[in-house]
């Protein structure tokens, strides 16, 4: 099998991959919703169980359509957010920090 | 099944010290035999689960070197695995004590699975520190020469505790409570909470982890590979063991699977990415352990099992890079696909598995821990272990792949001109972790045939609808938001490091030298100073006046009496005139003298 080649053909047709990947993620955000209206009996039996907010709330969430996409996104875009401000807190160093 | 048992520690220390002895033709098969031979000997276990073997009684002590049971075997089995995929990945590895190393070091690891008692669980895990350690002294660089002895500091450290608790639990129980057993209630007394921090140190717990992405980045290229699977999965084994159900460690776990993902995030090496990795996937383990019902440990297991798997292949893979390039800062690295392809995509698949995507192995495993929390009484546990499986997807499946192989070309020419697929015994490694990856991922049997709750593992099915509609949304669109980062050029990895808490010892022990060179230098000339002054100046001028003393008193009395002898002597030749015989006359004359008054008078 030529690796190689099919890495190089896909980088040829970037475009097309990168439409292909708009589509995937429309398509995953379809699907779920897809999923969610043909489930008829989705959150209310689970949710009469619920004794706590955040029970309650997690079986909500599930009903929502595309609530794990906006959490992936938003959630990357956060810890991302996060994780720079916590580095520009002089935690990130020069290379040499330790041997200067 | 019959009684006879070898343990398989011992197939590997009898390895570890034969190897040196053989000729060099029988090296490369003895170097495959030996850990296949140990598979082969845990496998053979699985037929008759629950039995204790080698109890041995040692002074007061029931010590029990071999409790199989079906916890122990599941960690186990994967271990051997490991140690047959880590030997051949270093198979060309010349230096025997290399190879040693690393199999004494799996032993200690096995030991402490079948220990059945806390003294035998302490004897190995000790030979794991002391073993471990030279797979990063090996790399024989001055930083990791330094970085193993901060290694071995807070393993001993951490040793010392679980000692000192083992004491306390036996002084308060007596010699009979050795078995290892769960704590239940007593997690939380005084030796429980000691034997707890022995073990949470060496699962990488914060604020007791930074000597995981101190050191591993710091091992040999194939050093890391064996580091990277046992020391911290050994100690979820022993959270499961000990401690399952402490609600204390579910949100430790919570803490360390964020903590390790905010560095990871900006951290710049590879190779201590992935170990920030380690403790965030640990955190799962742990938190899992935590809730400890039989779904939760069943995760637990499942997840240790996979990820010494994929962890494995991570660190294969950024091995290849060092072993080939000798580089494995991101700053310095990319669009090497065209030089590395079959390294890219192995590592690329072990960045899925970890990343739970659906037909990977991280999929089949993760799922349980987060479902476990989500059903039993932790939603906000699992909602932020799930944040923080965006960061590992983001990390090991995005940005290292991404800025490694393909990015910017920030290449020295040096490196570009190196960087080449590793040797056939690296590939077939990563090709055989990659391949077991995949099979979990996509066969779960195999694998919930080992985990310890047999009911719970049958029940539980990852592959449904709602599952992986919600994995996929997660994984699409954080890739999403990865890719529109890369084009606002946010995250361009920069060269530096970052402070972890090892800092305070690291800086600790420089401040600890700058005392020792300037404060305490500069005290020990004052007071050399001092002593010069007050103690040798008074000194010499009391032996001026001792030896004048001793000149001119002491020898003048000396004298004195010389010359009063001289002088008496000279008196008393003027009675004796010098003649034997008047002398012996003179002598006996007294003598009979003498002796008429004696007899005259008495």
């Amino acid at each position: 099998m030529n690796l190689l080649g099919i890495i190089e053909t896909l980088r040829r047709n970037l475009r097309t991959v990168v439409l292909g990947c708009y589509v995937a993620l429309a398509l995953v955000v379809v699907l779920d919703c897809v999923r969610l209206f043909a489930d008829h009996e989705p959150e209310g039996a689970a949710a009469e169980h619920a004794t706590d907010f955040w029970t309650e709330f997690y079986h909500v969430s599930e009903s929502w359509p595309a609530f794990w996409a906006a959490f992936g996104l938003l959630g990357c875009l956060l810890l991302v957010l996060v994780s720079k401000t916590y580095g520009h807190l002089d935690v990130s160093q020069r290379e040499d920090y330790y041997h200067e | 099944m019959s009684s006879f048992w070898i343990h398989p520690s011992l197939i590997l220390l009898g390895g570890a010290v034969l190897l040196p002895l053989l000729p060099k033709a029988l090296k490369k098969a003895f170097l495959l035999a030996v850990p296949l031979a140990t598979f082969g000997d845990v496998l053979s276990m699985l037929g008759a689960p629950s039995t204790n073997h080698g109890v041995v009684q040692f002074l007061q002590w029931t010590l029990t070197f071999g409790r199989v049971d079906s916890l122990a075997l599941v960690f186990a089995v994967i271990m051997s695995g490991m140690a047959c995929i880590g030997t051949l990945y270093g198979l060309h590895v010349e230096e025997d004590a290399q190879h040693s190393a690393a199999w004494v070091y799996v032993s200690g690891s096995i030991g402490a699975i079948f220990a059945g008692d806390l003294l035998t669980l302490f004897l190995f895990w000790e030979v794991m520190a002391f073993s471990s350690v030279f797979l990063v002294w090996f790399r024989r660089e001055p930083e990791s020469i330094r970085a193993g002895f901060r290694y071995l500091l807070v393993h001993v450290a951490g040793g010392l505790s679980l000692l000192a608790g083992i004491i306390l639990w036996i002084h308060d129980r007596g010699t009979t409570a050795i078995a290892f057993e769960s704590f239940g209630e007593a997690a939380y007394s005084t030796p429980g909470l000691l034997i707890l921090v022995g073990i949470i140190v060496n699962a990488a717990v914060p604020p007791f982890h930074a000597w995981l992405p101190d050191a591993y980045p710091n091992g040999t290229f194939n050093g890391s590979v064996f580091l990277s699977a046992f020391t911290t999965k050994t100690a979820v084994y022993a959270l499961c063991r000990g401690f399952a159900g402490m609600e204390l460690l579910v949100w430790l776990g919570v803490i360390m699977s964020l903590y390790g993902v905010v560095y990871a995030i900006i951290e710049n090496d590879i190779r201590r990415l992935f170990a920030y990795h380690i403790i965030s996937q640990v955190g799962y383990m742990v938190a899992g352990a935590g809730i400890g019902t039989a779904l939760a440990i069943n995760g637990a297991c499942a997840h240790a099992f996979a990820h010494i798997l994929y962890k494995g292949l991570l660190f294969m893979g950024g091995g290849a890079m060092l072993h080939m390039t000798g580089e494995t800062r991101m700053s310095r690295l990319g669009g090497l696909y065209k030089k590395m392809p079959w390294t890219f995509l192995l590592t690329l698949i072990g960045g899925l598995s970890i990343s739970a995507f659906p037909l990977f192995s991280g999929f089949v495993s993760k799922s349980m821990i987060t479902q476990a929390a989500f059903t039993q009484g932790w939603v906000p546990a699992g909602f932020l272990l799930t944040l923080a499986s965006i960061g590992t997807f983001y990390c090991n499946g995005l940005k290292v792949p991404y800025f490694v192989w393909f990015g910017t070309d920030k290449c020295t020419p040096e490196v570009r001109e190196k960087a080449e697929d590793p040797p056939w015994n690296m590939l077939a490694a990563m090709g055989a972790a990659a391949f077991l990856c995949v099979f979990l991922g996509c066969f779960t049997g195999p694998l919930y045939d080992l985990l310890p709750n047999q009911s719970a593992a049958h029940e539980f099915h990852p592959y449904n609808a709602g599952h992986i509609s919600e994995s996929v949304q997660i994984l699409f669109f954080t890739a999403c938001a990865f890719f529109v980062l890369v084009k606002l050029k946010k995250i361009e990895p920069h060269a530096g490091v970052n402070l972890d808490n090892d800092w305070f010892y690291r800086k600790g022990g420089q401040a600890v030298l700058w005392l020792a060179r300037k404060p305490i230098q500069t005290i020990d000339t004052a007071v050399g100073e001092v002593y010069r002054v007050l103690g040798v100046n008074p000194l010499m001028w009391t032996t001026r006046v001792v030896d004048l003393f001793d000149r001119k008193g002491i020898d003048g009395v000396v004298d004195g009496i010389a010359t009063s002898v001289r002088s008496l002597g000279g008196r008393v030749r003027f009675a004796q005139r010098g003649s034997v015989q008047e002398n012996l006359t003179a002598a006996f004359a007294v003598a009979a003298i003498l002796v008429v008054v004696f007899i005259f008078v008495f």
